[in-house]
């Protein structure tokens, strides 16, 4: 069976203080990671909700994960997302399986007041690592 | 805790650590969102769906027998279960969560296993079976087993004993009311009804997507069933446009946020009040204005960093305000003293002031006054007594019990009268003296009735267009 055949989707919803607020028109980078190499996916954007479109992205076939010992029975992504005034978020190796719908929601801080007039906003962002289970 | 029966928590707190690592952050979140992740961490959501179901049983069993046996706490820690598998189960912060394994938990989250009659949730064992085996469920086992056709229920019984049972529909704390026994959908009616059109209505005026509820009278017509549907699409329940358990409880979960922003204007400081000037050093066991803005600024944080525990505003530095000081200071790079110098005031003010600029008014609060620090009462005039008298008539629209005022800026016997109706109505001291409790109740309710559609109806009490007219 092609790998291409198989797609797990993903959408993202941001939003602040703990879902009370949405954001919109964040802006939302999928990139695929082969080993160490990343490639640009796909650039998406929240809509009012908060929330991007579902996106399908390449996965392995679902009956590798059924058992021990196979290869590994998904594909991973890495995010970043970015909204006017918040730290941006990045989210490195979340795992897609093909046939499963992933939803990331993404807790976006507001800025202090003097970050957001800083020269070097690169740094005002907070990265964490998704985890695939230990099986 | 350990109340006779086991209660589902609203909330967790995991230590992201092991535990005897103090410099790990505390996060709270749900019950249904710590056992989703958990989930979403420990198996693949490909595998037969009995064998999910299987797992998910054993991690809820397993988070409620910590909390029921009070397992960290008993040991002097601040948190109720650690996101460490050696030592509890895997929990990733912040991570994506599988929406099929977030449809079985929406279902499940409140029902867990316990040994015969006895009433203490099952310490559930488990471990992958590869790798690591262990006296419990094994996780690749799981899989085999349901593919061979078993239940959920026959899996559990093959790791744990035939004499294990099911505990279903176990009562979920901190939440009041409880849901409703019967599904709420198109053609119910009670204040069960409308209780979730209010809370909805509040939700849509940050959420703009979900239609307003024109009346919210308590009766469940396809408005209604349109705005559930909206609600569960965005927070991701099926979208059945029928008020389920869950349904009903994130609608809570939601409203409750949402209503913790609104409050952060009636906590006590007016916008203009607030001076990013650093006044003296506080430290632990100073008390009055200084503490209670800085108590003010980390409670405003915390509803936004989830690193950050939140505190109550009452002017005294006592040992939480400090925890929350030491945190502020781990997460924003600072020497964690627990002491408010000049370099802490400043970043923390650094923090509010960007939080409060990055959201609109309506966000942080449909605009009610917080309270004007001055308790009010028969014989007092002016601004104050106008606004008092505008939340009182928005609140009677809710309340048919308090009475209508004029809305003439005169603190007479007829705004002492109303006063009086919505002490009663709140359950406060009688005394027709307005503080920041009573009026604070009022302007909640003011916000809950401008989330509504204005309209000249009146709302409760009223049921419109339904045969019962008397003959």
């Amino acid at each position: 069976m092609n790998q291409q055949d198989n797609y797990g989707f993903l959408l993202v919803r941001a939003s602040s203080a703990f879902g009370s607020v949405p954001i919109p028109g964040a802006t939302v980078s999928v990139r695929t990671v082969n080993g160490d190499e990343t490639t640009l996916y796909t650039v998406m954007t929240t809509n009012e909700d908060g929330e991007t479109e579902a996106v399908r992205i390449p996965a392995p076939p679902a009956d590798i994960s059924l058992e021990p010992g196979n290869a590994t029975p998904y594909s991973l992504v890495n995010l970043e997302i970015f909204a006017d005034g918040f730290y941006s978020v990045g989210i490195q190796n979340m795992p897609i399986f093909s046939g499963i719908t992933s939803t990331q929601s993404v807790n976006m801080i507001p800025l202090p007041e003097s970050y957001k007039y800083s020269k070097y906003p690169g740094a005002n962002i907070i990265i964490s690592e998704s985890e695939v289970p230990n099986l | 805790m350990n109340a006779l029966y086991p209660i589902v928590p609203e909330l967790i707190t995991v230590h992201l650590g092991v535990p005897d690592n103090d410099e790990a952050d505390n996060v709270t979140v749900t019950f249904q969102d710590y056992i989703k992740n958990v989930a979403s961490s420990e198996i693949y959501p490909t595998w037969p769906e009995a064998a999910l179901r299987a797992n998910i049983y054993a991690q809820i069993s397993f988070a409620l027998n910590r909390i029921y046996t009070e397992f960290y706490p008993s040991r002097g820690k601040d948190f109720d279960i650690t996101s460490s598998p050696a030592y509890d189960q895997t929990f990733v912060y912040g991570r994506d969560i599988y929406d099929n394994i977030s449809e079985i938990v929406d279902e499940i989250f409140n029902d867990y296993i316990v040994r015969g009659s006895n009433i203490e949730p099952l310490y559930a064992v488990y471990c992958n079976g590869t790798t690591v085996t262990c006296n419990g469920l094994s996780q690749w086992g799981s899989v085999g087993l349901a593919e061979n056709g078993l239940s959920a229920y026959d899996i559990l019984a093959s790791y744990y004993g035939n004499e294990i049972n099911i505990v279903e529909n176990a009562p979920v704390g901190q939440l009041e009311p409880s849901p409703p026994n019967l599904l709420l959908a198109e053609g119910s009616a009670g204040n069960d009804v409308k209780f979730i059109q209010i809370r909805l209505n509040r939700i849509s005026t940050n959420y703009p997507s979900i239609p307003k509820i024109q009346y919210p009278d308590g009766i469940y017509g396809a408005e209604t069933a349109n705005a559930v549907k909206a609600f569960q699409r965005i927070f991701g329940l099926s979208q059945t446009g029928e008020v389920n358990r869950a349904t009903w409880y994130k609608i809570q979960t939601v409203y409750n946020a949402v209503k913790q922003l609104s409050e952060l204007e009636s906590e006590g400081l007016r916008l203009e009040e607030v001076s990013n000037q650093f006044p003296a050093a506080s430290v632990p066991g100073d008390s009055g204005t200084n503490v209670s803005a800085i108590q003010y600024y980390l409670h405003t944080i915390s509803l936004f960093n989830p690193s950050i525990p939140s505190v109550e505003i009452d002017g005294y530095f006592g040992p939480s305000t400090e925890e929350s000081v030491k945190a502020f200071q781990r997460e924003y790079g600072l020497a964690q003293s627990g002491e408010v110098d000049a370099d802490t005031w400043n970043t923390m003010f650094d923090a509010y002031y960007g939080i409060i600029n990055t959201l609109s008014d309506e966000q942080l609060g449909y605009g009610h006054a917080p309270f004007p620090g001055v308790f009010l009462k028969i014989g007092a005039e002016g601004e104050s007594v106008l606004t008092l008298q505008q939340y009182i008539n928005a609140a009677s629209t809710v309340y048919p019990a308090i009475p209508k005022v004029d809305e003439d800026g005169i603190f007479g016997s007829e705004t002492r009268n109303a006063v009086y109706a919505a002490q009663a109505v709140f359950e406060f001291p009688i005394n027709g003296i307005v503080g920041p409790l009573t009026w604070n109740a009022l302007a909640e309710t003011y916000d809950d009735v401008m989330s509504n559609t204005r309209s000249e109806y009146q709302y409760p009490g009223e049921i419109i267009g339904t045969e019962e007219a008397n003959s």
